[in-house]
C-alpha cells in the first residue's frame, strides 16, 4: 500500500478532557475509511485537527512524504484537505456560487469558475439551485453545495462528518453514489458515521475510536459487524447480548388507559398564509408511546411546539388529560407535567454557557426543592445534578463543567434527564437520537420506554423511521401538515408507511 | 422665488451637516459587515478632529492635517480591533470604553498642543471648490457643486466602498466573515486579517468625519465637538440597511432634517426653538420604525470568533 497520509502520535486536550490520545493512522489515495465511535470518542476532534481548526498538543501529520503543519483551515485547503461538517458551514444569506467562491484566490474566481461549477454539478449528477440563497435550500441541496465547495478546491482528502444524518431516506443513496465517484477519482475520503450498514456499503476500511484512542483499523469486508460494535463499545460491553427483549409485546394494551393528550382539529397558519398544520387529530393514552413519522419539515416540529405552548395554534383544542390547555402559557403547561425534549438541543434545550447542574435546574428554579430560605440552594441543585449524572452516566461526570464542554450525546442526556423528571403526564420528544451513537441511542430509548412504563404518555417525533417503528405502540404519519394515517408498527409494511409519508396534499384531502 | 433660495440653503446645509455623519456611518457599515460592532465611532471622530487640527496647526497645511487625522483614526481602529478580535472582549463595552478614553485623551492633548489657545487656535482648512458648469445649475449648483473637497471625497469613497464590499472578491470574503466567520474560515478566508483591515478602515473613515468638522466647518478643535454624530451614524447604518450607499443616504437624510430645523427656527421665531430641535430625532425615529423594521444585520455581528470554540 502506497501511503499518502500518515498521522503519528496526535494528542489533543480540552481542559480536563482528553479528546485525542496517541492517534496513529496510515491511509492511501482512492480509499474510503469510515471512522466509527461513540459520541465523544474523538472522531470530530481528529477531523478538526486535520483541517486546522484545532491545533494538536502533540504528534505529526505527514502528507505524501512531507511533514506538514496545518495551522489554519486555509493551510488545510492549500494541502488539499477539506471537510464537510455535520451542521454545514455555509453562509446562509449567500447563494451557492458565492459560497463556493469565498476565500479563493482571485485567479480562481474568474468567469471560468462559473462554468467549472456547472461542470462539477454535471459530473456528479448534482441538482443545485443557483438562484436562491442557501437559507432557502433543503438540507440535501445544502450538502451538495458543501461538496461542490470542497471539489472546487481540488481536495485530495475529504472528511465527511455524519453526512447522512441530516438527509431524508431518499437522498442517502444518491449521496453515497457521489461519494463513490469521488473515491474513484483518487480522493481519500474519511466517512464519520454511526450507521454500520452505511459503513458496510461505502467504506474500504473502518477505523474504530474509543475515548480518544484508535481501537483498530480493519478491512470492512472481512470484519463482522458484531466485532466493530464490540470494539466501539469497549470489550467489557461486548459480552452482553445484542438481542434485546421486545418490550412492546410485554407492555399492556394501553388503548384502554386514560387519555393523556387529545389534540383535536388543530391547524396552524403562518402570518404569510402558509398552512403548517391542517386539522390535526391525535389521541395519546397514558403509558403509550405514539410515534410521529414523516419526512423532515412536514409539520412535526410545529406540532410539538403547539403542544408545548411555544407556538399558538390558529384553531383547534388541546386537552391534557381532562384539562384544556389550548391557550395555557408555557409555564402553566410545565406545571401541568409536560416534559419537552426539543429538536435543537443546543439552541432550545440547553444554555451551553451554564454549568451542567445549572442546566438541570434552570427550568425549575423557584420550585421548593431548589430553594432554601428564599435563595437558590446550590447544594440542592448540586445534589440533583449529581444523581442525574450518575443515573444517566453523563461524562465527564463533573456537574460543575459548562454544558458546552460535553459531547453531543452527553448534552442530550442532560436534556433527557431533566425533562423526564418533569414529565408527569406527557413527554414530547423530537429527534431524540439525532446524531447519537448506537450506545447513546439505546440508552435514550430505554429511558423513554421506562417513562412510558410509569404511565406517562410519550409523543415520539422523529424522522428516523426505524427508531420510530422500534419504540412506538402506534405510529402516526405526517405529510404536508396533516396526519395521513395511524398504523400499528407490528403489522404494517415500510412500503405502506412510505406511501403515507409521501402522500400528496391532494390525495390527503 | 423665495422658496427656491430656501431650498438651496437647506440642500447646502444638508451636505455640510450630513457629511461627517455619512463618513462615520460608512466606517460603521464596513466594520459591521466584517462582524465587528464599532461603537467607538464617536470617540474616533474626536481623534480624527484632533489629529487634523494638530497636523494643520503644526504645518499650516490642511492636507497634512487630513493625513494626521486619518492616521489617528487608523490607530484607534486597530486598538479597538485588538480588543474585539484578539482579546474577544464584549464589543459594546469595548466601544464605549474607547469613546470615554478618546473623549478624555483628546481634551487633554488639545491643551498640550494648543496651550493657552486651546479652543481658539484657528487652523488652516479647506475652501469650497466650485465644479465648473455643474455649479452653474440653479439651486442645485450653488448648494451641491460648490462644496468643500471632503464632500466630493465622501461621494467618491461611498461609491468605492459599495463596489469593494458588494462587487469585489475581498468584499465577498468580508461579508462572509460577518455572516458566518467559521464558514469563511473553513473556506480559507483569512478571517482575522480581514477583520483588522475592516476595523482600521472603519476608524479612518470616522476620523474623516472629525477632519471634516475641523477643516471644513469650524477651523478649530473643540472638546466634545463630535456632539453625538457617532451615535447618529449608528442609526444611519441600520436605516441604510448595512449598505454603503444606503448609509450615506440615511446620513444625508439626518443632515437634511438638521438643516431644515435650523431654517424653521429662524423663520418661526414665535415657536419655542426646542420644538424644532426635536424634529431631526423624531424624523429619524419614524424612519427607523418604517424602514428599519425589515432590515437584518450581518448574522454574526458582535459575536467574537474563536476557532477552537466547541
Amino acid at each position: 500500500m502506497e501511503e499518502f497520509l500518515k498521522v503519528t502520535g496526535v494528542g489533543k486536550t480540552f481542559g480536563a478532557v482528553r479528546a485525542l490520545n496517541d492517534v496513529n493512522l496510515l491511509a492511501s489515495k482512492g480509499e474510503c475509511i469510515a471512522i466509527l465511535g461513540e459520541n465523544g470518542a474523538g472522531k470530530t476532534t481528529l477531523a478538526s485537527v486535520l483541517i486546522g481548526l484545532y491545533q494538536p498538543d502533540s504528534g505529526q501529520i505527514v502528507l505524501d512524504g512531507v511533514q506538514i503543519s496545518v495551522t489554519s483551515p486555509a493551510a488545510a485547503i492549500e494541502h488539499g484537505i477539506g471537510m464537510i461538517h455535520q451542521h454545514f458551514s455555509l453562509v446562509d444569506a449567500m447563494t451557492a456560487e458565492e459560497n463556493i467562491l469565498i476565500g479563493l484566490p482571485r485567479e480562481k474566481r474568474g468567469p471560468a469558475a462559473r462554468a467549472r461549477i456547472r461542470q462539477l454539478c454535471d459530473d456528479f449528477d448534482f441538482t443545485v439551485d443557483f438562484n436562491v440563497p442557501v437559507a432557502k435550500m433543503a438540507v440535501g441541496m445544502k450538502q451538495r453545495v458543501e461538496i461542490l465547495k470542497a471539489l472546487f478546491r481540488d481536495v485530495s482528502i475529504l472528511i465527511l462528518d455524519e453526512p447522512t444524518s441530516v438527509l431524508a431516506p431518499t437522498e442517502v443513496a444518491p449521496f453515497l453514489q457521489g461519494v463513490r465517484k469521488l473515491v474513484a477519482t483518487g480522493c481519500l475520503v474519511f466517512f464519520i458515521s454511526h450507521k454500520l450498514d452505511e459503513i458496510r456499503e461505502i467504506a474500504d476500511r473502518v477505523m474504530i475510536m474509543r475515548h480518544g484512542r484508535v481501537e483498530g483499523i480493519l478491512p470492512v469486508a472481512s470484519t463482522p459487524m458484531a466485532q466493530m460494535s464490540a470494539l466501539m463499545m469497549g470489550q467489557a460491553d461486548a459480552d452482553q447480548p445484542t438481542e434485546k427483549p421486545n418490550t412492546k409485546e410485554m407492555r399492556l394494551d394501553t388503548t384502554r388507559a386514560a387519555k393523556a393528550l387529545v389534540v383535536s382539529d388543530v391547524s396552524l397558519t403562518t402570518s404569510s398564509g402558509a398552512e403548517i398544520l391542517k386539522e390535526v387529530d391525535l389521541t395519546l393514552h397514558a403509558g403509550e408511546i405514539l410515534g410521529i413519522a414523516g419526512i423532515d419539515g412536514n409539520g412535526q416540529t410545529e406540532l410539538s411546539e403547539v403542544i408545548t405552548g411555544l407556538k399558538r395554534q390558529t384553531s383547534g383544542t388541546i386537552l391534557l388529560g381532562d384539562k384544556e390547555i389550548s391557550s395555557s402559557s408555557i409555564a402553566a403547561r410545565i406545571a401541568d407535567g409536560i416534559g419537552f425534549v426539543p429538536e435543537d438541543r443546543h439552541a432550545e434545550g440547553l444554555v451551553l454557557s451554564l454549568s451542567v447542574e445549572e442546566n438541570f435546574a434552570f427550568r425549575s428554579i423557584g420550585e421548593d426543592k431548589f430553594m432554601s430560605g428564599g435563595m437558590i440552594s446550590r447544594r440542592a441543585i448540586g445534589k440533583i445534578a449529581e444523581d442525574a449524572v450518575k443515573a444517566y452516566d453523563i461524562r465527564p461526570s463533573n456537574p460543575k463543567l459548562n454544558a458546552s464542554a460535553l459531547s453531543g450525546g452527553n448534552q442530550q442526556k442532560i436534556v433527557m434527564a431533566r425533562e423526564v423528571a418533569r414529565a408527569r403526564n406527557l413527554l414530547v420528544v423530537v429527534q431524540p437520537t439525532k446524531g447519537l451513537d448506537v450506545g447513546a441511542t439505546q440508552f435514550v430509548q430505554d429511558q423513554i420506554r421506562a417513562v412510558a412504563q410509569s404511565g406517562v404518555g410519550v409523543l415520539y417525533i422523529s424522522t428516523e423511521l426505524e427508531h420510530v417503528l422500534e419504540i412506538s405502540d402506534r405510529v402516526a404519519v405526517m405529510a404536508f401538515g396533516r396526519i395521513t394515517g395511524v398504523v400499528n408498527p407490528q403489522n404494517t409494511t415500510l412500503q405502506n408507511i412510505g406511501l403515507l409519508m409521501t402522500a400528496s396534499p391532494e390525495e390527503v384531502v | 422665488m423665495v422658496d427656491l433660495v430656501l431650498l438651496g440653503d437647506v440642500l447646502a446645509g444638508t451636505a455640510r451637516l450630513g457629511t461627517p455623519i455619512a463618513f462615520a456611518a460608512l466606517g460603521g457599515v464596513i466594520a459591521e459587515r466584517s462582524g465587528l460592532y464599532n461603537i467607538g465611532l464617536e470617540g474616533q471622530i474626536l481623534a480624527g478632529a484632533l489629529g487634523a487640527a494638530a497636523g494643520s496647526f503644526a504645518t499650516g497645511s490642511a492636507l497634512i492635517g487630513l493625513g494626521c487625522g486619518v492616521i489617528c483614526g487608523l490607530v484607534s481602529g486597530l486598538f479597538l480591533g485588538y480588543m474585539s478580535i484578539r482579546l474577544r472582549i464584549n464589543q459594546l463595552v469595548g466601544g464605549i470604553a474607547l469613546n470615554l478614553l478618546l473623549a478624555g485623551l483628546t481634551a487633554f492633548l488639545s491643551r498640550q498642543i494648543f496651550g493657552a489657545q486651546a479652543g481658539g487656535a484657528r487652523v488652516e482648512g479647506f475652501t469650497q471648490v466650485r465644479i465648473p458648469l455643474l455649479s452653474d445649475i440653479p439651486v442645485l449648483g450653488p448648494s451641491l457643486f460648490s462644496q468643500d473637497p471632503l464632500f466630493y471625497l465622501l461621494i467618491g469613497i461611498a461609491v468605492l466602498a459599495w463596489y469593494w464590499l458588494m462587487k469585489s472578491h475581498k468584499g465577498l470574503d468580508l461579508r462572509a466573515v460577518g455572516e458566518n466567520p467559521k464558514a469563511a474560515d473553513l473556506a480559507g478566508v483569512p478571517v482575522f486579517r480581514l477583520q483588522y483591515l475592516a476595523i482600521s478602515i472603519s476608524g479612518a473613515l470616522a476620523a474623516l468625519a472629525g477632519a471634516h468638522l475641523v477643516l471644513s466647518q469650524v477651523y478649530v478643535f473643540a472638546e466634545g465637538m463630535s456632539a453625538g454624530k457617532g451615535f447618529i451614524a449608528l442609526a444611519a447604518i441600520i436605516l441604510g440597511r448595512w449598505s454603503p450607499i444606503g448609509a450615506v443616504c440615511a446620513a444625508l437624510f439626518f443632515g437634511f432634517c438638521d438643516a431644515a430645523q435650523f431654517k424653521l427656527q429662524f423663520s418661526s421665531p414665535e415657536v419655542p426653538y426646542q420644538l424644532f430641535l426635536i424634529l431631526p430625532y423624531i424624523a429619524s425615529l419614524i424612519a427607523l420604525v418604517i424602514l428599519g423594521a425589515k432590515a437584518s444585520a450581518p448574522a454574526s455581528v458582535g459575536l467574537p470568533y474563536d476557532r477552537e470554540h466547541r
